[in-house]
């Protein structure tokens, strides 16, 4: 535990205020940019918050903002020590392995999902499935040699995952792979989209982009499309109701939904760096502080 | 610019043909799984088996084959990690799925996992890798990276818009394919996915505690329609265009396939847009115009300008 780091993404509404707490602090990198959006990514973050050393995180990016998205990251990789560049995008990874900047790449968590992030919702996976295969499908798909040899041959030194059930089986596995393993403390990333909910369609431009993108919204589900109360093989209106209300710890943010996700019920002695979404983990960042500083 | 089909069984298969699609792409189920196949669709549903068998299989692709048309083996699900299954691998069982297509005839792989895609290229060599939708490209590097692996035809982002075909279409030595019909909201690691409790959650209604009226519409973006855009699909290259629906009763499948075929066609014998639309809205049905014309579900880029539902006569 004594080596574990922290990572906390800062945002251009809180970059100042997180930068100041983590300063003269070792055990905490400050991490800036977008998994998410390349428009955020873009975002311009004055040159004057920004401290000398911080991780990159890049987005999922279209074939619009891709010239743009990879000028700000050599522009950023110029200007400042860049201690580690998040990669979630395919093609932003090739570019970077093109382009010789081959120190320190993290595979993001978009690149590798997991259908263990998705239980809650669906009954993808069958009661009579065997539990050795329940346990395959369930854990981060990361775990897969041909993946971890293709990471390396790209100079992927680490990978993000999000929580798992079976965290304290797979994650001693991705080490025997010789690969770090960097925590989203509390948060699932459940659904990315090009599309940004609150525009529709923001496809070349930042037309009616919002700082409103910053923060979570909380979802709450309304009314399942296709339900009929007067359907005599529909469920009850009492068991919809339990149906509507089980859906829970759901954000909207921009182009993404996140799932909230205890955070008491992590190892974190099993990773190298856990990572707080300083928007999302709101509360495990200000309880980090109060313990830690 | 070919057709590509979803099949089902060998029913579906010989109606697919008889109705127009080059191409035709379906997975097969295997002992090793009891819901959950290779083919990213549960291999069975409500008591009902959603994929053929292997000897099914091998039949659908031999009659296929014999009329000249392309076999796709669906090998797409996504997020197969590699723990080991009683010193099994599931890369291996992977590897014999695809080794059975391969032997049976089919033309090409779709996957989606990048790490299979990496197993095949080293492990199999030779087999034509085709990158499946849920790898989300929208991005040149993207098509690079994905070459390297030996994907020799990419299935764009479900949410690709015209401007950006513009932008990737002039590819050299690699196919590029887009669905004409269906798509999703999300693709890349969306974990909301589909089943009988919630449904499709993102064509549900919500509110946000900072937007409460945003109930009048779900979070839902897919445009579903792309008559409009099958010219210029053409013109830009575009390899093929795929109809959705593995898990539907193909006769619900077979009026698309039948549409698109025409639209294809009449592309191909169009010398200009102008002519193009001009033929399509004689093309389209009257429901289909209400479901996507009036409902401004146009994928690719907006065309209800140039068909309004008001200016075409209902009659």
């Amino acid at each position: 535990m004594d080596n574990l780091m922290y990572e906390i993404r800062a945002f251009q509404t809180n970059l100042g205020y997180i930068a100041g707490l983590l300063e003269g602090q070792k055990k905490y990198t400050l991490a800036i940019g977008s998994e998410q959006c390349s428009i955020h990514f873009l975002e311009e973050t004055s040159s004057l918050l920004l401290p000398k050393r911080f991780t990159l995180v890049t987005p999922k990016t279209d074939v619009i903002h891709f010239e743009a998205v990879v000028r700000r990251i050599d522009e950023l990789c110029t200007k400042f020590e860049i201690e580690s560049i998040v990669v979630n995008d395919w093609g932003i990874l090739q570019w970077i392995y093109d382009n010789g900047y081959v120190n320190n790449i993290i595979a993001g968590r978009v690149l590798f999902g997991s259908y263990g992030y998705k239980e809650s919702l669906t009954e993808f996976i069958h009661p009579d499935e065997r539990e050795d295969i329940v346990k395959n499908i369930t854990a981060p798909s990361a775990i897969h040699r041909s993946k971890v040899k293709l990471l390396e041959r790209y100079g992927v030194k680490a990978v993000e995952v999000c929580w798992s059930e079976k965290e304290d089986v797979f994650i001693p596995i991705l080490k025997v792979y010789g690969i770090r393993v960097h925590l989203h403390l509390g948060t699932f990333l459940a659904a990315l989209s090009k599309t940004c909910y609150k525009t529709l369609r923001l496809e070349d431009g930042r037309v009616g982009c919002s700082i409103e993108c910053n923060y979570a919204d909380l979802l709450k589900l309304e009314y399942i499309d296709g339900y009929n109360p007067l359907d005599k093989n529909s469920i009850s209106e009492k068991d919809y109701m339990t149906l509507l209300a089980s859906f829970k710890d759901y954000y909207l943010m921009g182009n993404a939904i996140y799932r909230l996700c205890p955070s008491t019920c992590c190892n974190l002695s099993l990773y190298d760096c856990i990572i707080i979404d300083s928007r999302l983990s709101y509360s495990a960042l200000s309880k980090q502080f109060r313990t830690q500083c | 610019m070919k057709l590509t089909a979803p099949v089902n069984n060998i029913e579906s298969c010989i109606a697919q043909i008889d109705s127009g699609a080059d191409e035709i792409y379906l997975g097969y189920r295997v002992d090793f799984f009891k819901r959950i196949s290779f083919s990213a669709r549960p291999q069975i549903k409500k008591g009902e088996y959603l994929l053929v068998d292997k000897a099914q299989f091998s039949e659908i692709v031999n009659y296929a084959s014999q009329r000249g048309r392309r076999v796709f083996l669906t090998a797409n699900t996504q997020f197969f990690s590699d723990y080991p299954v009683e010193g099994i691998s599931i890369e291996d069982e992977f590897l014999q799925y695809v080794n059975y297509g391969m032997e049976c005839g089919v033309d090409a792989v779709i996957v989606s996992d990048i790490g299979l895609m990496s197993a095949i290229n080293t492990k199999i060599r030779g087999v034509p890798i085709i990158s499946s939708t849920l790898v989300d490209v929208d991005n040149l590097y993207q098509i690079k990276f994905l070459k390297s692996l030996g994907v020799k035809r990419v299935v764009l982002s479900y949410q690709i818009t015209m401007p950006e075909i513009r932008r990737l279409c002039h590819q050299e030595d690699i196919e590029l394919e887009v669905f004409a019909y269906g798509g999703c909201s999300f693709a890349t690691n969306c974990m909301l996915g589909h089943g009988e409790r919630f449904q499709i959650p993102c064509e549900n209604t919500y509110t946000s505690k900072k937007n409460p009226n945003m109930a009048s519409q779900s979070i839902c973006s897919a445009y579903n329609c792309s008559l409009c855009s099958v010219w210029d699909l053409l013109q830009n290259n575009i390899t093929a265009i795929k109809v959705q629906g593995r898990e539907r009763d193909y006769r619900k499948v077979i009026p698309l396939t039948k549409m698109f075929r025409s639209a294809i066609d009449l592309a191909s014998q169009s010398t200009s847009k102008i002519e193009y639309m001009d033929g399509i809205k004689d093309l389209i049905p009257i429901w289909w115009k209400k479901i996507f014309c009036e409902r401004r579900q146009c994928k690719f880029e907006n065309h209800f300008c140039d068909i309004s539902i008001s200016n075409i006569n209902m009659m």
